[in-house]
């Protein structure tokens, strides 16, 4: 008798209800020899074959949950229905465990979306594992400083003569030629933010052309191209191509044609620009900077795959002096997506940058998601007491290790992924305040990427925190929990306190630093910084103003609203020039002095209300010019020269009369040390400095405006406030003071949700304890000392640890500025009582609530 | 009411395994519908349907040792419970009523051609 399709059979029984299973087949079987007879072999299977297919429906298949085989989804609605049903039974533990872990998990993501956003900054080019910028070590004998700015020639000649270059490009960063330049379309003029760039600039980088052709775009001197938005501001609807545009250079107009568009640069672009001119075009300007003797641009390398960079860069570290005979400086190469997080240089080597922050922020949110995770390990190991019925029971009736174990980890990654799904719903809320904090413009979209962290951290929290408890709980002999002989070990007891200890340890480590970041921050921006700040603004010397400068100050000097008024070629925010060329009677030949130059006109010093310690300022009525000299106190110091007023000095080769002293004051960041500098006069300085009148600024910037538009008809008045402006170097600071505080607080909030949810279960396990305590007399406050004592410990034990190690990390963080706030001991004092004063709060409300309680209530059902 | 709900072919499984009284089991009851009705039924539609009808309670299932034809696979008998019954006759007599309600006129079809024209 032929037999039908094996694999049918099977299949029928892989699905088939095992209820159904043998009736059915029979009558297959049945079916079967009954056609094989009427109609062969052949169409008997086949018809066998579609009954089977026909089969697989609803009411045949085996249901997928009961006692069948596929019994670890019936296990699995078991175990979520029992979580459900502690988590309702333990509604306190539950609530601090969602609160906790949900706060700690919204940290760790908002943190965790920064770095991202962080880390990608410069990533998109398409050459971006070959892409190397070439930088310079300048080696003076004491001390090698790092330079971005290279020959113009540089990159051509490496492409030229090194096999490992493919590429190369050059670029004139935006600003190095004085910022807000203006272009002018026929009667529009715009300020741009201009860069200059050499004609395979665009196959270097991934920036988009909206139009024109990659290697052509930069291929003519008098090519120019600008961004989208730009473009269509200023030719509005008009295509920009071709179009003739007109520049102001330093003495004549120059012309240029539109020869491109490209698109707005993304934001994940450290470089920010909105028009190209040709790096042709600037050599054209500036014939000097062709010289290897000069250094201006910004050299960029693809190198070929496989390339040793290592080598490379020891390779071309004389290149230079090969071309230019004497030539002391060293190149060195260094990956471009990696300068934006590494981009400060210490004596030659690189070291290090923002990615300190990335550093410190990865650490601060690992230490709030351990400390939340912390929190569920203490309670599901403190509530063992009260499941042990449960575990034994099961333990009884058969349930093995794994079951337990698995029970335990489902229970924690049911909490956990709501605490998942909340947090990310916070983020969401949250996602604007960062961004406006933070400065960035993060947006959470829920690509593989996300979807992989947020799967990970579940997974990681769960086994974190789900897992010891899970190993812990499942690990007692059934006798012994029905016996109720589950008294912890010493060292379990040691591990659920040291785990509370480690958490305030950590609490206490973020509250010093949050003090000290912020008090430093504090101290910085209200220091007194040797000149006045406020109600200052001030503005390019645009246009026609580069000329008549004296005759708009004058007139601005007539407005009641303007206190004072002057030019100046420095900005106190850390631009400046700096010379060594100062020579002096008695200077020693080998003695090497920088000078910060500050070039200013009349008033300067009265404008920013600078200190004067002798002689007197620059004055028009003295008729003062270039003959003149200022210097601050530190130089007259340097310099060692006694009484200097009248006394000649020689500037750059010039006799210059010293006319006065300023008092010390800080012209740059408060990083760096007061240095020597001078003054010197200028009619043409680049930008114009007024200090205006308080309570009217609106008005009184309208009034400039007019002033400003009569002498530049139609070019936009631009200008900033010198305080915001100052504010602005120590925006880092700032925004990382800020996150601090917050996450500091996160941190101390969840080690209190813990701590709170431990002593709600203490005292509730010793209310009898209390009861019968109160009924012999026990005063409130004993008890209440008696139930805080040991948890006080813990924190205080927590504190101690805590000190030393935040003393070191501040101490590390405030060296790096020059003037800084003495780190005396209130900090520690302050930082651990505020620890130990939340601690007791926490404390002592529960405390109090049980200390309270009536022992009638707790005795009643002895 | 709700208790009584039989599809139609629900019906027609319910009233073969009537007709075959004790010899109703998977093979006999298709081959009765198949000649009977003159169409085609698949065992699984066949199954699923006895499988809901024995949900239901209108039938219960008897399995008997198999024969040497069936490789000794059980055989299962149907049988119709007393609800089944109810269901069935319910299902019978709300035809009937409605069968009764049904004016002469609308079924006299020269009328309707005629009305139609």
């Amino acid at each position: 008798m032929p037999n039908p399709p094996k694999l049918f059979l099977k299949f029928l029984k892989w699905f088939c209800n095992p209820n159904l299973h043998k009736p059915i087949e029979g009558d297959l079987l049945e079916f079967y020899d009954e056609n094989v007879e009427l109609h062969g072999k052949r169409r008997a299977d086949l018809i066998f074959i579609k009954d089977v297919l026909l089969l697989f429906r609803k009411d045949i298949i085996k249901p997928l949950g009961g006692t069948y085989s596929l019994n670890t989804f019936g296990m699995l609605s078991h175990q979520i229905k029992l979580a459900f049903r502690s988590f309702k039974r333990f509604k306190n533990s539950f609530l601090i465990n969602i609160l906790g872990l949900s706060t700690g998990l919204t940290a760790v993501l908002l943190i965790y979306l920064w770095i991202n956003d962080e880390l990608s900054v410069d990533r998109f080019h398409q050459n971006d594992k070959q892409l190397y910028q070439a930088l310079q070590n300048i080696n003076n004998p004491d001390e090698t400083f790092t330079l971005t700015n290279t020959p113009a020639l540089l990159a051509q000649t490496l492409e030229e003569e090194l096999p490992e270059v493919e590429m190369s490009a050059s670029m004139i960063p935006v600003g190095s030629y004085g910022s807000d330049r203006v272009i002018q379309y026929e009667d529009r003029k715009l300020k741009m933010d201009d860069i200059y760039a050499s004609e395979k600039f665009f196959e270097v980088f991934s920036y988009e052309l909206v139009s024109g052709d990659t290697k052509e775009v930069l291929s003519k001197k008098e090519n120019v191209l600008v961004s989208e938005s730009f473009g269509s501001s200023l030719f509005g609807e008009t295509d920009p191509i071709g179009k003739v545009v007109q520049v102001q250079e330093s003495e004549d107009t120059r012309t240029y044609i539109i020869s491109g568009v490209f698109a707005d640069l993304p934001k994940e672009s450290s470089k920010q620009f909105d028009v190209i001119f040709t790096m042709d075009a600037f050599l054209d300007l500036h014939p000097h900077i062709r010289e290897w003797g000069n250094s201006d641009p910004s050299t960029f390398l693809v190198l070929k795959e496989n390339t040793d960079v290592d080598q490379l860069s020891s390779k071309i570290e004389n290149f230079i002096s090969t071309k230019e005979e004497g030539y002391r400086h060293t190149l060195f190469l260094q990956k471009y997506s990696e300068r934006y997080l590494n981009g400060n240089y210490e004596n030659g080597q690189i070291a290090g940058g923002r990615i300190l922050y990335v550093k410190l922020f990865s650490a601060i949110a690992i230490l709030v998601l351990v400390i939340a995770c912390i929190n569920f390990v203490n309670l599901s190991t403190a509530r063992v007491s009260r499941r042990i019925k449960e575990i034994g029971v099961k333990k009884a009736i058969g349930a093995t290790r794994g079951s337990l174990i698995s029970q335990f980890i489902v229970e924690a990654g049911l909490i956990i992924s709501m605490s998942m799904v909340i947090a990310v719903m916070a983020t969401i809320l949250l996602l604007p305040s960062f961004n406006a904090l933070t400065g960035k413009s993060i947006l959470l979209t829920f690509d593989w990427s996300i979807i992989q962290f947020l799967f990970i951290v579940t997974l990681v929290t769960t086994i974190l925190s789900g897992g010891y408890p899970a190993l812990y709980l499942s690990g007692f002999s059934t006798l012994n929990l029905f016996q109720g002989r589950v008294k912890g070990s010493f060292a379990e007891l040691w591990a659920r306190k040291g785990l509370v200890i480690f958490q305030f340890a950590v609490s206490v480590v973020l509250i010093t630093s949050v003090l000290v970041v912020s008090s430093q921050v504090d101290f910085i921006l209200n220091r007194d910084l040797g000149f006045q700040k406020d109600h200052i603004i001030y503005f390019n010397s645009d246009g026609s103003l580069q000329e008549n400068a004296t005759a708009f100050i004058d007139e601005l000097k007539k407005e009641t609203s303007v206190i004072n008024a002057a030019q100046f070629g420095h900005d106190l925010l850390g631009n400046r020039g700096q010379t060594s060329g100062v020579r002096w009677e008695g200077k020693g030949p080998d003695e090497f002095v920088q000078f910060g130059n500050l070039e200013i006109g009349y008033d300067l010093i009265e404008t920013f209300n600078l200190e004067l310690i002798a002689g007197r300022s620059f004055s028009d009525e003295h008729g003062d010019d270039g003959r003149k000299i200022l210097f601050n106190e530190e130089a007259i110091k340097v310099m060692g020269i006694e009484d200097p007023i009248g006394k000649t000095v020689n500037l750059w080769g010039y006799d210059r009369e010293v006319i006065g002293v300023v008092k010390n004051f800080h012209f740059e960041s408060l990083h760096k040390e007061i240095t020597p500098c001078f003054f010197q006069f200028t009619n043409a300085a680049s930008s114009i400095v007024v200090r205006i009148q308080s309570g009217n600024e609106l008005r009184t910037i309208e009034r400039l405006e007019e002033i400003y538009q009569a002498h530049n008809p139609g070019l936009p008045f631009t200008f900033k406030f010198f305080d915001d402006e100052y504010d602005a170097l120590y925006r880092s600071e700032l925004q990382i003071s800020t996150l601090a505080k917050y996450f500091g607080a996160v941190a101390i909030l969840i080690s209190c949700l813990g701590l709170f949810g431990l002593v709600a279960f203490t005292t509730e396990r010793r209310q009898k304890e209390i009861g019968i305590r109160k009924v012999l007399g026990s005063s409130e406050f004993n008890l209440m000392m008696l139930l805080s004592s040991d948890f006080s410990k813990m924190v205080a034990i927590g504190i101690l640890i805590a000190l030393p190690i935040s003393y070191l990390l501040v101490n590390g963080w405030l060296e790096s500025f020059a003037y800084r706030i003495d780190l005396d001991f209130t900090f520690f004092l302050s930082s651990g009582l505020i620890s130990m004063g939340i601690a007791w709060i926490t404390l002592g409300f529960q405390t109090l609530k049980a200390a309270k309680s009536n022992p009638v209530e707790s005795l009643r059902y002895e | 009411m709700k208790k009584y709900q039989l599809g139609e072919f629900e019906e027609v499984v319910m009233l073969t395994v009537a007709i075959l009284y004790d010899n109703a089991y998977g093979v006999t009851i298709r081959k009765e519908i198949e000649t009977r009705l003159d169409r085609g039924v698949s065992v699984g539609a066949l199954q699923a349907a006895l499988k809901r009808l024995e949900d239901k309670k209108f039938l219960v299932s008897s399995d008997q040792a198999g024969t040497q034809e069936r490789a000794g696979r059980p055989k299962r008998y149907f049988k119709i419970t007393a609800l089944g019954k109810e269901a069935m006759e319910y299902v019978r007599s709300t035809r009937n009523s409605m069968w009764d309600a049904i004016p002469d006129i609308s079924l006299d079809v020269k009328f309707k051609a005629l009305y139609n024209a």
